[in-house]
């Protein structure tokens, strides 16, 4: 998987806990997940744990608590999934 | 430093699986699931442990100038109940420091907060606006924060700013320059809550 099926994959994942449609539109790697696009905390945890199942990987502690924008969550996908 | 947060218990309800597999265990340490699972209603446990949680991050965050999430790094050591009924008291742990959280829980909401001395909590207000649009409910929010600070500077609302840093903390400003007075808000579904703290007189 590329940089940007990745990028793809992951905006299908945070499809659903946006409660900023506009900000989610101009989505870009510095997107931030509870700045930008209003995204609960609590949710936050939803979307770490539908990134494991689709990339089939596990994010621990140290690797989930850098995961604030989109460009940290794609690097931490990189880094697992290779 | 003060932080609080609120959460919607019929939003909560509706929008998030605390059931889920691996749900409680990114969120919780040991001794945390441990309350949940032993709590008289697990689901009021969840919120009431996740508000007090946020309400601590909001006031390391605002401390130590940082943000991370690491809901497990901010770890419950102690949870008690008070003579009043549904009044809770949590001592949490960073690795900075130590915050003691006070929360309430009724069948609407769930409420949490937590000050720093030198720093008390000197006047908070709650917002119920089931039908605002976000964008209604965020000018609501900022007009109560203002009223607070205008209270306490004994001043028009107009004399107060409002501005989030770049951590998403709103600083208060009056007459333009920033306060030792600090500001804490919280919104989810129907329910906000704005607090302000400062030195106390």
């Amino acid at each position: 998987m590329n940089q940007a099926e990745r990028l793809e994959a992951l905006r299908r994942i945070i499809k659903p806990y946006v409660t900023d449609e506009e900000a989610f539109g101009n989505l870009t790697e510095e997107t931030d997940f509870i700045k930008d696009l209003k995204i609960n905390s609590a949710h936050l945890v939803d979307i770490i744990l539908d990134v494991e199942d689709e990339f089939d990987i596990e994010i621990e502690d140290e690797a989930m608590e850098k995961m604030l924008t989109v460009k940290a969550a794609l690097s931490v996908i990189e880094e697992k999934a290779g | 430093m003060i932080g609080n947060d609120i959460v919607d218990v019929k939003t909560a309800c509706q929008s998030s699986n605390w059931h889920r597999p691996g749900y409680l265990g990114k969120l919780f340490t040991d001794r945390e699931q441990a309350l949940i699972h032993q709590a008289n209603d697990p689901e009021q446990q969840v919120w009431l442990l996740w508000a007090c949680k946020e309400a601590a991050y909001k006031a390391w965050s605002t401390e130590f100038h940082q943000r991370r999430y690491a809901p497990r790094s901010l770890q419950v050591v102690e949870w008690s109940s008070t003579q009043e009924a549904d009044h809770f008291q949590a001592v949490l742990h960073t690795q900075e420091r130590t915050y003691m959280v006070k929360a309430q829980a009724n069948e609407n909401f769930i409420s949490s907060s937590t000050e720093v001395a030198p720093i008390h909590i000197l006047d908070r207000q709650l917002l119920h606006t089931p039908d605002a649009l976000p964008k209604q409910r965020s000018t609501a929010i900022r007009q109560t924060a203002a009223e607070l600070a205008a209270r306490h500077f004994q001043c028009r609302p107009d004399k107060i700013n409002i501005r989030k840093n770049e951590l998403g903390r709103p600083i208060l400003y009056y007459l333009n320059e920033p306060q030792s007075a600090f500001l804490s808000w919280s919104h989810h579904g129907a329910w906000a809550e704005v607090m302000l703290g400062s030195l106390a007189h």
